[in-house]
C-alpha cells in the first residue's frame, strides 16, 4: 500500500471519527427530512453539504497536506525517504483529503436517495460524475498550486494557502466547470449553452462539461507530478508543460466550426490566443531567481545540454510556440483577420480599427512579451526581492490597462503603439515603440545581474 | 564511500559552497564544524541530493547521488537540523510509516521497526504518541526513522541541540554503535566536546570552502610527530641531551621540570623512549602525549584561516 496513503489514514481514521461523520451529517438531514418532510430539500442540503465539503474543505485539505508537512518539519524526511513522485503525489491527494471525501461521498449518497426518491434519477448518470470530477479537479489544483508556491520559494503561510485554495476554487468552479464554459461559448457564438460542437461532435453541456473535467484533472494530475518530481529532485524536463500548452491549443481549436479548408487566421489567432496567456502562466508560475539564470546560461555556455534542458524556464518554449504563431498569422494570413472581423466573433479590442497587421504586429507583440518578462525578472534579481511577482502585475497593469487606457481616452493614438502591441497604423512606430522599450529593460536588467553576481566567483 | 567533486552552490548573491572537494572514508565519523554561516547545513542537504548544486557531483560508492535521488536515499539517511515527527502517530507507526516509505520488504519490516527502537532505547515506548515524547526522545525517534532501513551513510545537522547532557551522551554512545555496526557518519555540531567524544575525523567549513579534513586519532595511526609531554620529580640536567640522541625526537623545549617535545612513530617510539629514560635513571614522574583537544585546533584552524 502507498506509506504516503497509509499514514494519511492512520492520521486521519479513527474510530471516533469513523462514527462521527455519519451521526452528524445523519442527524442534519434527518432534521431537514423532519422538519420540511421534503425529499427535494433533503436533497438540496445534502447537495449544499457535499459543495461545502468537497470544495471548501477538500481544497483546504489539499492544500494543507504540503503546508502541514513543511510547517511540521516531516516535508524533508519524506524528501529523503525512496518514495517517487507519482507514489507521493497520488498518496497526498487522495490521502490528504481521504476524510473530507468520506464525508462527502455520504452527502452525495444522500443527494442519490433523495434524487431517486424524487424520480429524478435520469440526471444523476451524469450529476454524480460531473460532482465528483468537479470536486477531484479542485482539489488537485490546489495541491498543484501550492507546490507551485513552494517551488518560487514561498512559505507557504495562511495567505499563500488562501490564494492556493481561492485560486483553485476559481479554477474548478468558474473556469471550466459548470457555470462559465457554456456562457463563453454562447457569448462568442462557439455553441450553446444547451449544446455544445467540439471538433464537428454535438455535446450535451453537461456531457461536455464532464468530458473536461475529466481533460483537465487529467492535465492538474500530471502537473501535480511534474512538481513533486522537482521536489523530489528528479531532474525535469519541458515535456509535460509542452504537451499541456499543444493540447490546450487544440481543446480550444475544436470550438471553431470552420471547415478544413478555409479561415486558417482564425485557427493560427485562436491558438495565439491561447498561447499568450500560457507564456505568462509560466513567466508567473516558475522561480525567477537569479540563480537558476545563472546557471542555465553556464551550462549553455559549456554545451552541457542535459543540466541546461533541466533549468530551461518553461517560458522559452511558450514563448517560442507564441512567436511562431503570431509570425504564421501575420505571414499566411496578411489581410484576411481584417476582413473576419466583420463576420466574425473575434475579440474586437485586440483587432480593431488600430490594428497594423502584418509582420509589423508579430513583432511588436514578440517584444512586448519580452519587455514584460524583462520587468519580471528585473525585480525577481533584486538583492532582497519582496514579492517581486505581484509588483510586476502591479506594472503590468499600469502600462497596459491606466496608461494604455490614458492615452487612448486623451485621443493620443499616435502614442498608443508604446503600450499596446500592434496598435497605429505606422508599421515602423509599431515595431520601434515597444523596441526601445525591451533595450531600456535589458539595459536594467544587465546591470542588476551584474551586481548581482559579483559577489560569487566565476562558475567552475 | 562518499566522494565529492568540485561542489558549488549559490544563495543570490552569495556562494554558499565553493568549489567543494574531499572524500570520506567507509566507517568513519566526521565531525563537521565551522562557523555560523559557514556552509555546513548547505553542504549537508547538497551530500544528501535536498539540495541540486551548480555544479560539481556528490558520489556515493559508484552512485551519483543528484542523477539517482530516489536511488540514493535507499542508502543514505539524513536528519536535519529542524526536524519533526508526527505527533499524532504512535512511535511504532512513525518507524512502520518510515519503513515503507524507505521500500523496507514487508518480512523484514516488523523486525526493521523493532531494531531501530532498540538502537535508539525507545522500544519501550512503541505504543507512545510522537507528541508526547520529551525533546530528547522525540530526537532518538527520529533518528530511528531516519535510519531504519540500514542505510550505509547517516548525515545529521546538529543533532545534540536542545538535549540534555545526559541525552547527549547517550547519543554519543549510539553513534558509536552505529558506526561500529558499519555505518559511515557525518555529523554538524557546534559542541566541539560532544564531537570529541565520538568522532574520528575532522572536516572544517569556512566562508564555503574546506579548510581540514583529517583522522582525529593520530595515536592509532603514528604516522605524523606527535606532541609529548614529560615532568620530572626532581631537575636533571641530562634530559636535553639524551633527548638530542632519539631518533624522532624534534622541537624540544626544556623549562626546568617539564619537557615539552614532538616524538613520530607512534607508540612503539613512545614506549622505547620511556624505557630508555628510565633505564637512564632521569626521575621521570609523567610522560604522555598533550592532548589537543577539537575545540583547541578547531580554534587554532580558524585563527589561521582568519590570518591567511
Amino acid at each position: 500500500m502507498n506509506p504516503e496513503l497509509l499514514r494519511n489514514l492512520w492520521l486521519q481514521f479513527s474510530p471516533e471519527r469513523l462514527i462521527a461523520a455519519p451521526l452528524i451529517l445523519g442527524a442534519v438531514f434527518a432534521l431537514a427530512a423532519y422538519a420540511t418532510d421534503s425529499w427535494e430539500v433533503v436533497g438540496r442540503a445534502a447537495n449544499g453539504g457535499y459543495v461545502v465539503i468537497a470544495y471548501l474543505w477538500g481544497t483546504r485539505r489539499a492544500v494543507n497536506v504540503l503546508a502541514d508537512e513543511i510547517t511540521a518539519g516531516t516535508w524533508d524526511g519524506q524528501r529523503m525517504s525512496a518514495i517517487g513522485p507519482w507514489t507521493m503525489a497520488w498518496g497526498k491527494l487522495i490521502g490528504g483529503t481521504a476524510y473530507a471525501w468520506y464525508c462527502a461521498l455520504l452527502c452525495l449518497a444522500t443527494y442519490a436517495a433523495a434524487e431517486i426518491e424524487s424520480a429524478r434519477q435520469g440526471a444523476l448518470l451524469i450529476n454524480l460524475p460531473l460532482k465528483i470530477t468537479g470536486a477531484m479537479l479542485v482539489q488537485t489544483v490546489a495541491l498543484l498550486l501550492a507546490l507551485v508556491l513552494v517551488g518560487k520559494g514561498r512559505r507557504l503561510s495562511r495567505r499563500s494557502l488562501a490564494f492556493a485554495q481561492g485560486g483553485a476554487l476559481l479554477i474548478g468552479l468558474f473556469g471550466i466547470s459548470s457555470v462559465l464554459l457554456p456562457s463563453i461559448t454562447e457569448r462568442f457564438g462557439f455553441g450553446l449553452a444547451e449544446r455544445i460542437t467540439w471538433f464537428g461532435s454535438e455535446f450535451t453541456a453537461d456531457g461536455f462539461t464532464l468530458l473536461t473535467q475529466i481533460l483537465f484533472l487529467g492535465w492538474a494530475v500530471a502537473a501535480v507530478y511534474r512538481l513533486m518530481a522537482g521536489e523530489l529532485q528528479v531532474r525535469q524536463r519541458p515535456w509535460i508543460w509542452l504537451s499541456f500548452s499543444l493540447f490546450l491549443v487544440a481543446y480550444y481549436q475544436g470550438f471553431l466550426l470552420l471547415g478544413s479548408d478555409s479561415r486558417l487566421s482564425l485557427r493560427f489567432f485562436s491558438a495565439l490566443l491561447v498561447a499568450i496567456p500560457l507564456y505568462y502562466l509560466a513567466v508567473f508560475g516558475q522561480s525567477n531567481d537569479i540563480i537558476r539564470y545563472r546557471w542555465l546560461f553556464h551550462h549553455l555556455r559549456h554545451g552541457n545540454w542535459r543540466n541546461a534542458l533541466s533549468l530551461l524556464p518553461l517560458w522559452m518554449p511558450s514563448l517560442a510556440l507564441a512567436a511562431v504563431l503570431a509570425v504564421a498569422v501575420a505571414v499566411l494570413t496578411k489581410d484576411e483577420l481584417r476582413t473576419l472581423t466583420a463576420d466574425q466573433a473575434v475579440p474586437r479590442m485586440l483587432i480593431g480599427e488600430t490594428w497594423s497587421g502584418g509582420i509589423a504586429t508579430a513583432i511588436a507583440l514578440i517584444l512586448f512579451m519580452l519587455r514584460d518578462l524583462g520587468i519580471v525578472l528585473l525585480l525577481n534579481f533584486g538583492k532582497r526581492p519582496k514579492a517581486p511577482d505581484l509588483a510586476a502585475i502591479l506594472y503590468l497593469i499600469v502600462l497596459y490597462g491606466v496608461c494604455g487606457g490614458l492615452v487612448a481616452a486623451a485621443g493620443a493614438g499616435s502614442l498608443l503603439p508604446l503600450f499596446l502591441p500592434g496598435a497605429g497604423s505606422n508599421a515602423v512606430v509599431v515595431v520601434l515603440a515597444p523596441l526601445v522599450q525591451v533595450i531600456l529593460v535589458a539595459i536594467l536588467l544587465q546591470r542588476r545581474w551584474a551586481a548581482q553576481t559579483r559577489a560569487l566567483q566565476p562558475a567552475a | 564511500m562518499i566522494q565529492v567533486e568540485h561542489l558549488i552552490f549559490d544563495y543570490p548573491g552569495h556562494r554558499a559552497l565553493d568549489d567543494v572537494s574531499f572524500t570520506i572514508a567507509p566507517q568513519t565519523i566526521t565531525a563537521l564544524v565551522g562557523p555560523n554561516g559557514a556552509g555546513k547545513t548547505t553542504l549537508l542537504r547538497c551530500l544528501v541530493a535536498l539540495d541540486r548544486p551548480g555544479a560539481g557531483r556528490v558520489m556515493l560508492e559508484e552512485l551519483d547521488v543528484h542523477e539517482a535521488p530516489r536511488e540514493a536515499h535507499k542508502r543514505m539517511a539524513f536528519l536535519p537540523d529542524f526536524f519533526g515527527v508526527y505527533d499524532d502517530l504512535t512511535v511504532r507507526q512513525c518507524l512502520g510509516y518510515r519503513a515503507r516509505a524507505h521500500d523496507v520488504p514487508r518480512e523484514r519490516r516488523r523486525a526493521a521497526v523493532q531494531r531501530a527502537a532498540e538502537r535508539l532505547g525507545i522500544a519501550d515506548r512503541m505504543k507512545d504518541y510522537a507528541g508526547t515524547l520529551s525533546r530528547g526522545l522525540k530526537q532518538r525517534l527520529a533518528i530511528a526513522q531516519a535510519i531504519i532501513h540500514e542505510p550505509r551513510v547517516a548525515l545529521l545537522d546538529e543533532p545534540a541541540a536542545g538535549l540534555d547532557p545526559e541525552a547527549r551522551y547517550s547519543l554519543a554512545a549510539v553513534f558509536r554503535e552505529l558506526r561500529a555496526d558499519g555505518m559511515t557518519l557525518i555529523v554538524s555540531s557546534h559542541i566541539l566536546a560532544e564531537l570529541e567524544d565520538y568522532s574520528t575525523h575532522l572536516l572544517a567549513i569556512r566562508d564555503g570552502r574546506i579548510v581540514d579534513l583529517r583522522a582525529l586519532q593520530q595515536v592509532e595511526t603514528g604516522e605524523a610527530p606527535l606532541p609529548m609531554q614529560l615532568r620530572l620529580a626532581t631537575p636533571d640536567q641530562r634530559i636535553g641531551a639524551l633527548l638530542a640522541t632519539v631518533a624522532g625526537v624534534s622541537d624540544v623545549a626544556i623549562d626546568t621540570l617539564l619537557v615539552r617535545f614532538n616524538l613520530a612513530g607512534g607508540v612503539q617510539s613512545q614506549h622505547a623512549l620511556l624505557k630508555r629514560l628510565i633505564d637512564e635513571g632521569l626521575p621521570v614522574a609523567e610522560f604522555a602525549p598533550i592532548q589537543s583537544s577539537l575545540q583547541d585546533s578547531y580554534l587554532a584552524l580558524m585563527r589561521k584561516q582568519a590570518a591567511s
